[in-house]
Order: C-alpha cells, then sequence, then structure tokens
C-alpha cells in the first residue's frame, strides 16, 4: 500500500477527481468545471519484468516509450501497437482510453493481452485484480473490465501484460486499389488468407498500406506470393508511413466499425469534409474533426448507428455509445460517491 | 477425433435422455461420495408477489412457481419428474449433485429471459447449463433451485467472413462454429479438448482454454459482444461486433464470470484464419528437467509455437496403451511444438526449432511426416488424460498455473508431494503457459487414498499459489476451488468481487454457491471418466 498512499489520499481529499497521466488524450484528462486532476505521471517505472516470462508489470504513469525500449532490448514487443507513445503517452491513460495501433490485427489489443491490475476504487479501496502468470480462470477479469474505462471505474495504479517475441523484420508494402470500393473488395480478400499480416489500413481513395512481419530473409517472398495470389501489384514502401500516417498525428476520433459498414460511414465523412483513414482490416475508423464540426459528426454518427470517441475536443462520446448500464450498475459499487468523473 | 457426424446426437439430447456431459454412475468405490447441497430455499416459503404478466389467454391465476413455470413452457421442455432431473444432478465432475426443483428447456432467447423474470418474482435460484462438462463443479444444480438447460438454443445467428465474425446463441457447440466458417477459410480459436461436445456459453462462462492459448489467448479473447440477461431479468448488450470497442471491456468481465451475473443470450465471436502449414515435432528427454529446459530455450529464441506440450513417462504409457500414437519408448518426457504460420516463415522457424532442440539432448526426435502422422501425435497428447483411466481406478485431474520459467520445480515439487503421499501422479501440461494439469491416480475402494489423493490436489493448489502462480488456468473455480480463492486473491480481493457479482445480481440468484467461499464447502473428490471419454470420442486436457 505504502507506494500508493499519497495518490489515495489525493483521491479521498476531492469530491469529484479526474485522472490524468501525460495528458496526450486532452479531452479525456482535462478535468471538468467541478473536479480536480489527480495526476499520475510520477507514479512511474516498471516494478516487475522477467524476460524469460516475457511477462511485466508497470506502473500506470510509466511513458510507453520506457516500456517499449525495454521490451526491445530483451527482443520483445507489445503487439497492442499503442499510438501517441511518441508524444509521451502513459501506460494508464492508453489502457484507459482503450487505444490500440494497427498492428493490433495481428495478435489483439490491450485487452487481450492485459493480465493484472492493481487500482484503487473511487472509495479508496484497494483492489488486486487478475494475476501475473499467462493463463489465469481465476476470479473476476478486472483488468479487462479497466481497459477503455477512462479512470471512470478506478484509478489504475500498476498493471501486468504479456508480451511477445520481436519480429526480427518487418516490411511494409502498398497497393494503389483506385477506390474505397476496391479496396474494401481486396481486403475482403486478405483477411481470408493465411498471410498472416500484420497491420492493414486503407483511406478513402483506396490506397492500401500492409505490414508483414516475421524472420529474416522470408518476408520479401511472403510479398510477392501475397502479390501474385491476389493478383494486385504491392510495392515496398518505407515503414515510417506508418509513424508519420495521420493517424499519428491528427486524426482524433476512434469509430469502431465493421468493413462492410464502411461506404455508408465514408459518404458521411466525405460530405462532412473529414479526413479519415481505416485501419484494422477496417475495424475501425480514425477521422479527424476541427471542433466546429462535432455537432455535426455527432449526428451523422447518431444515424448510421455508430459511436465515436473523441480524444482531443469534448464532448468525448459521440454518436451512439454501448449500453451505459453495465457501468451505472459497477459504479454503485466501486465509487458509490461519484468521485471518479 | 471423433468423425463429427458422430456428434449431433450428443450435441443434441432429448431432454429427457441423460444430458451430455452427465456420468451416469460414478466409477469409485468411495462410499463417502460427498454431497454438495447449497441453502435450501423453502419450497412452501410464500413467494414474493408474482409479476404483473399480460397472460395471453384467460389462465387460471398461478398459484405456484411450478405452474406459472408450465405456462411458460410446453411439458417437454419442463422437466419436472425425478427421471428426468436426475440426469440434470451433476456435472463432468461427478463427485457433486444436487436435485434441482425443475429443469427447464428454452428454444428461444426469449424464453430464457422469461424463466429468468420468473425465478426472480419468486426469488428462485437458477443455473444456466450449457454441456455439463464442467470439471469443476460448475454446471452443478442449484439445490431446488431451476436448471435452464440452453443445448437447444444453438442457432448461428449471422457469419460475416470479411469483419470474420460470427452472431451464435450460447448453446451451440464449440466445434460447430468452426465447422460452420471453415469455407471461408476460418476457424474458431478456442480448443478445449471437449469441443465436440462443450457449448459457447459454457466456453465464456469458464474462459475456457485448450492448447493453443500462448498465442491465441483464452475464450475471452475470442468474443467481441454478448447479449446477456442479468439475474434481475434485464437485458443488456455488452461489447459489439467490431475488433475494436468504446468504453469498458464488459464482455472481458462476463467471460469467466462463471455464470454468476447472469446468462449469455447470444454472443459475437472473432475468427481466425486457418494456418497455411503446420509443422509438428515431437522430442523425448531422459529427463523432465530437460524436456523443461528446451521449452524455455524455444520461448527465449523468441519463437512463438502454436502449442508446446509436455507429457510425463506415466501419462506417455497411457498414451500409447489407448492410442499406440508412436512416442519415445524409453524417454521419462515427451515434448510437442507445433509451429504454425505462413510457409516461408515455418521453413525459417523450423530450422531453429531444429538447432534448439539438437541441443537441449534430445534421446530423439521426429517431425510429423504428414497431416496423418501429425494427427498421430496429437491423438496420444489428447487421449492421454482419458487414457489414465487404464492405469487406474480413479484419479483427480488437477488444474492450476505457475510461472512457465519454473515449471521444473514445479514439476519436482509435485514428484516429492506424489512419493511422500504415496499416490502416482501423470503430468500432462500446456509447457508454454505454464498450466499444469497433474492427474492424481488412486483406487477409491483402498481405505485412506482417497483422502490422501485428495490432500495432495489441495497442496498442489497451495504450490501454485505460493509460487505466483492461478489456482485454475482453464477449468474455472467453481465448486471445487472454492476454498482456494481467498488464499489466492485475500479477503478484501474476493469481498470485493462479491459486490460487483451483487451489482449485476443483487439477491445472489445466478448460479449461487459457485466460486466464492461458503461455510459448508465441499471437498475436493474424485474424478473418473466421463462416459464419452469411456466411449472413446472425448478425452480431457
Ligand atoms: C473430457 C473433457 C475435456 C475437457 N477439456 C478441457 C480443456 O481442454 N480446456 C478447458 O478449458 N476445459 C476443458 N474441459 C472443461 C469443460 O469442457 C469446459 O469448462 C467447457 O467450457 C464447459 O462447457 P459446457 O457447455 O459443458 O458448460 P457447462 O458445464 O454446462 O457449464 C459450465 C458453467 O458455465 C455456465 N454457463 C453455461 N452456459 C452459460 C450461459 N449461456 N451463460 C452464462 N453461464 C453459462 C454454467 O452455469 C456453469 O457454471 C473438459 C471437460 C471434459 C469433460
Amino acid at each position: 500500500m505504502t507506494p500508493y498512499a499519497s495518490i489515495r489520499d489525493a483521491l479521498l481529499a476531492a469530491p469529484r477527481v479526474r485522472i490524468a497521466g501525460h495528458r496526450t488524450k486532452p479531452a479525456l484528462s482535462t478535468p471538468p468545471e467541478d473536479a480536480v486532476s489527480l495526476d499520475l505521471s510520477g507514479c512511474r517505472g516498471l516494478t516487475d519484468y522477467s524476460p524469460e516470462e516475457f511477462i511485466f508489470t508497470a506502473r500506470a504513469g510509466t511513458p510507453l516509450t520506457e516500456i517499449t525500449e525495454t521490451l526491445a532490448r530483451h527482443g520483445q514487443y507489445l503487439p497492442c501497437d499503442p499510438p501517441l507513445a511518441a508524444r509521451g503517452a502513459t501506460l494508464g491513460g492508453s489502457i484507459a482510453a482503450g487505444l490500440n495501433g494497427s498492428g493490433r490485427l495481428r495478435y489483439g489489443g490491450w485487452r487481450d493481452f492485459i493480465l493484472g491490475a492493481v487500482f484503487l476504487t473511487g472509495d479508496g479501496r484497494l483492489i488486486h485484480g487478475g494475476g501475473k502468470v499467462v493463463k489465469n480462470a481465476a476470479g473476476f477479469d478486472f483488468p479487462k473490465m479497466l481497459v477503455g474505462s477512462a479512470g471512470r471505474l478506478g484509478v489504475l495504479l500498476e498493471a501486468t501484460f504479456k508480451v511477445f517475441p520481436l519480429p526480427q523484420e518487418r516490411l511494409t508494402a502498398t497497393a494503389d486499389t483506385g477506390s474505397l470500393t476496391a479496396a474494401l473488395a481486396l481486403v475482403a480478400r486478405l483477411v481470408r488468407q493465411p498471410a498472416d499480416l500484420e497491420a492493414l489500413d486503407f483511406d478513402p481513395d483506396g490506397r492500401l498500406l500492409v505490414r508483414l512481419a516475421g524472420d529474416h530473409g522470408t518476408l520479401g517472398a511472403r510479398l510477392r506470393r501475397l502479390a501474385t495470389e491476389t493478383n494486385t501489384p504491392f510495392a515496398p514502401a518505407d515503414d515510417s508511413l506508418w509513424t508519420t500516417s495521420p493517424i499519428a498525428n491528427s486524426l482524433s476520433v476512434k469509430v469502431p466499425v465493421t468493413p462492410h459498414r464502411i461506404p455508408e460511414l465514408d459518404a458521411s465523412l466525405a460530405s462532412l469534409g473529414l479526413p479519415r483513414r481505416y485501419a484494422v482490416a477496417g475495424q475501425v475508423a480514425w477521422i479527424g474533426l476541427p471542433p466546429e464540426h462535432t455537432t455535426a459528426l455527432d449526428s451523422a454518427l447518431r444515424r448510421l448507428h455508430l459511436g465515436g470517441l473523441s480524444l482531443q475536443t469534448t464532448p468525448t462520446q459521440l454518436g451512439l455509445w454501448p449500453s451505459p448500464r453495465p457501468e451505472s450498475l459497477v459504479r454503485q459499487v466501486l465509487d458509490p460517491a461519484g468521485r471518479l468523473v | 477425433m471423433p468423425k463429427s457426424r458422430d456428434v449431433p446426437h450428443l450435441a443434441r439430447p432429448s431432454p429427457t435422455q441423460c444430458p451430455p456431459g452427465h456420468f451416469a454412475a460414478s466409477r469409485t468405490g468411495v462410499t463417502h461420495h460427498p454431497r454438495y447441497s447449497l441453502p435450501l430455499i423453502a419450497p412452501d416459503r410464500p413467494p414474493r408477489p408474482p409479476p404483473a404478466r399480460s397472460a395471453p389467454t384467460p389462465t387460471p391465476i398461478p398459484v405456484s412457481f411450478i405452474a406459472e413455470l408450465q405456462s411458460l413452457f410446453p411439458s417437454d421442455r419442463c422437466l419436472l419428474d425425478d427421471a428426468a432431473l436426475t440426469a440434470y444432478e451433476s456435472d463432468g465432475l461427478t463427485a457433486f449433485s444436487a436435485r434441482p426443483r425443475a429443469v427447464v428447456v428454452p428454444v428461444t432467447q426469449d424464453e430464457v429471459v422469461a424463466a429468468v423474470k420468473l425465478c426472480a418474482a419468486w426469488n428462485i435460484p437458477f443455473m444456466a447449463r450449457g454441456s455439463g462438462t464442467s470439471l469443476s463443479g460448475g454446471a452443478v444444480p442449484v439445490d431446488d433451485g431451476l436448471v435452464i438447460a440452453l443445448n437447444r438454443l444453438d442457432r448461428i445467428l449471422a457469419i460475416d467472413p470479411v469483419s470474420r465474425t460470427t452472431v451464435v446463441e450460447p448453446g451451440l457447440i464449440n466445434l460447430a462454429v468452426t465447422q460452420a466458417v471453415a469455407s471461408y477459410g476460418l476457424y474458431f480459436a478456442p480448443d478445449p479438448s471437449s469441443q465436440q461436445i462443450c457449448t459457447i456459453g459454457g466456453n465464456v462462462a469458464f474462459n475456457s482454454g485448450g492448447a493453443h492459448c500462448l498465442k491465441y489467448g483464452m475464450t475471452a479473447n475470442h468474443i467481441l459482444g454478448a447479449k446477456i440477461v442479468t439475474a434481475t431479468g434485464e437485458v443488456i448488450q455488452l461489447g459489439g461486433d467490431s475488433l475494436e470497442s468504446l468504453g469498458p471491456d464488459w464482455v472481458g468481465l462476463f467471460c469467466g464470470s462463471e455464470g454468476l451475473f447472469g446468462i449469455a443470450l447470444e454472443l459475437t465471436l472473432r475468427l481466425l484464419p486457418r494456418a497455411e502449414v503446420f509443422h509438428t515435432l515431437l522430442a523425448g528427454y531422459d529427463s523432465t528437467e530437460k524436456a523443461g529446459k528446451a521449452v524455455s530455450a524455444i520461448i527465449a529464441a523468441g519463437l512463438l509455437p502454436g502449442a508446446i506440450e509436455i507429457m510425463d513417462r506415466l501419462a506417455i504409457d497411457a498414451a500409447e496403451a489407448a492410442t499406440r500414437c508412436g512416442y519415445p519408448p524409453h524417454a521419462a518426457t515427451v515434448l510437442i511444438v507445433e509451429l504454425e504460420g505462413p510457409r516461408e516463415q515455418v521453413d525459417s522457424e523450423k530450422q531453429r526449432l531444429a538447432e534448439i532442440i539438437e541441443r537441449s539432448g534430445p534421446l530423439e526426435s521426429r517431425v510429423a511426416r504428414d497431416a496423418d502422422d501429425r494427427a498421430l501425435i496429437w491423438k496420444g497428447r489428447k487421449s492421454a488424460f482419458s487414457a489414465v483411466g487404464r492405469l487406474s481406478p480413479d484419479f483427480i485431474v488437477q488444474d492450476g498455473v505457475v510461472p512457465r520459467s519454473r515449471l521444473g520445480e514445479a514439476l519436482r515439487r509435485i514428484d516429492g508431494l506424489s512419493r511422500t503421499h504415496g499416490l502416482r501422479v501423470a503430468n500432462v501440461f500446456h509447457a508454454g503457459d505454464g498450466n499444469l494439469h497433474p492427474l492424481i491416480l488412486f483406487d477409491g475402494s483402498v481405505p485412506g487414498q482417497f483422502e490422501r489423493a485428495e490432500e495432495l490436489a489441495g497442496r498442489i493448489l497451495e504450490m501454485c499459489i505460493e509460487m505466483g502462480g492461478s489456482i485454475t488456468g482453464e477449468h474455472g473455480v467453481g465448486l471445487e476451488k472454492r476454498a482456494y480463492l481467498v488464499p489466492m486473491f485475500g479477503e478484501a480481493d474476493v469481498e470485493f468481487m462479491r459486490a460487483v457479482r451483487r451489482a449485476f445480481d443483487p439477491h445472489e440468484r445466478a448460479n449461487p454457491g459457485k466460486m466464492f467461499p461458503s461455510g459448508d464447502a465441499p471437498a475436493l473428490t474424485t474424478h473418473g471418466l466421463h462416459p464419452l471419454e469411456k466411449a472413446g470420442i472425448l478425452s480431457r486436457e
């Protein structure tokens, strides 16, 4: 308890609290008028890392880069490919926001790699959920519940993850299909291939970006085969396309979607003139949102029965969100006074 | 592996038959067969006011819970007589049994909701039942409660090959998912060895595993959405149909909740593309230590095999007797490693694997020549548990987890415990995950052996906790491990779990008595063979 006593004191001292990490997602971390900020950026560091177990535990305020660099020194990585790392995003903030990068396509997101969590409930109880082994079916899976909880279900203090061996090599390639329709048709074929793509994104003009990962000397052959089998001229491209992409920069609204709904979504976004890109084989849309378009995007998403999370501008919840019912039920237990906002 | 056409009659029992997963009789001669009993709901207690329901036809005013139940379900799907109820008294863990008040067999989601609401109105506890293959007593009815048997709520509602998802009802058999999507080049990754018979609802409730968890995770990692009815009768959609989601991961919390929040009505599953090639290697060692070191070396080299399994001599003997799988005859331990992926990647990895295995000092090693040979290697592995029944009249299957790098130490300690308790232990485990499945062999007809076996099983769980592991990797807590939840998590964390359960189920009506410790904690007890295992159809991991 000791290392977290001061955080607990700070939590209990205020009637309404908003948790902040490195504030790379201001819409989520800026306290509303009547709330105070609980800054976790000082609560940092890897507390436990045994490379031979492929498991690490880190405090919530630890910058992602510190984690990814440490892992990389041991030939390991976090397959959920968290975005905003380069800008200083913290582990806790990324989990709470539930943000995964394009590389989550292959093995999964935060929810698939989190094993354990230590957190404070809104009334200051210290809870340990999950465990520190890669497989565990005992008790309720609170660590997963905290993914995407945006700080409203507890103050995440530290979390344990499984990690995977870093691929020896990566290869990025692009293909220009000429239209969104053609890109979606190609995606539909690619996802059923055993090609084991690490990432697959595309933009509204039909340009596809794929990434292969694997052993030295194998990727060129895999790419050639992919090109032949799909009859598509894939051209090798620079890996930096992933980090310099608009996603890493200005596209700050996340909209979970499925490929067959993309045409109607894209038509709406096009009519609003919003920049956008489709990631994870068409499972998520990233949209750029100038603040003056907030209401228009909100109603467009509502019409389409889609929801969005805005990282830069409030309101953070746009369109139709999943039922708030489980949250209100569980908050009665873990935050009866409604302290976590 | 049985052919799929063997399955349907098992998957869809007529409700009056013995349901799958039920043991007609225990194999053990133990006389003090513990009988599990939950706090009784007095049948003649005055019920709460019945719910306001708009009766479709003018029916007599319901006079009892049973009468109301009968107005909801036709008589062939509302089982009340002794013979029919007996079939639902226990699950894959024969030792516990309890008599339900009634069993209903809904065929629509609305019927499930109606049954749950009726239970809420009359304050009757209920339990969802899939195929009853739970190995931890999770599907033992609540004494005098209602069993909601979901085997016939098993439609596939949608398949979206482009999004790689399918929407199914909870009574669908696990293997039926892969069969339904195979033509798209897709499959459903969670593969418990009971997959020919267990249901998706049961997999979700227990967050079940299998041989491929290292690379692909457990059931929870393959569930994107769940429509549930909570114990109060409220229907809530958790998650959605995309790989990405908004808000807290409620689906993740629901998976593994052992039926304590409510009942899953509909599930959205994530599918994966089937790997292009497999490379299956079998190596024999003169010590388990060496096999364990080989596993560490494989992982340290950065290989990520689809499966890494280890069996010790006793388990090999059993498997060999049952399947003539051709495992190395003089080895103390065998290691099975399976690589899978695109051809070029597997070609490269198999060379790295071959070097590691060579350096690890095996007695011998070989690679599966073709699909048939691969199937034979796996048959030996998958049959091991049931095959142990040939070596011993009774056995207990334990399921625990230790940190992967401490597997060798765990096995030495289990060996020591085996000696001090004077009982043989066969070991089969998912080495890549640190998931142990020690099989404790005993003869229930010899006085004292059962108690010693029980005690040994408990010591192994204590060891797992002490080593920083878990009391269950995939079989769940159920009734069997309730006494170990607090030692693993501590009072405060368990109390918090209980509180969260009450958020969804304030009156603790959904599967009460499971997972959480209670005054009358039943003892660990004997596992006999499942009838399907005896028939050679199933094997357990
Ligand atoms: C031979 C054999 C081999 C096995 N091998 C493995 C293995 O390799 N890996 C593994 O992990 N397990 C294994 N098991 C255990 C068992 O098969 C799994 O736990 C399985 O998921 C249970 O499914 P079921 O349909 O039989 O569920 P049941 O046993 O009927 O129910 C299990 C629990 O789920 C709850 N439940 C069922 N349906 C629902 C629903 N719709 N909503 C909410 N709760 C529900 C029940 O109330 C109960 O608590 C094995 C069992 C046997 C007999």
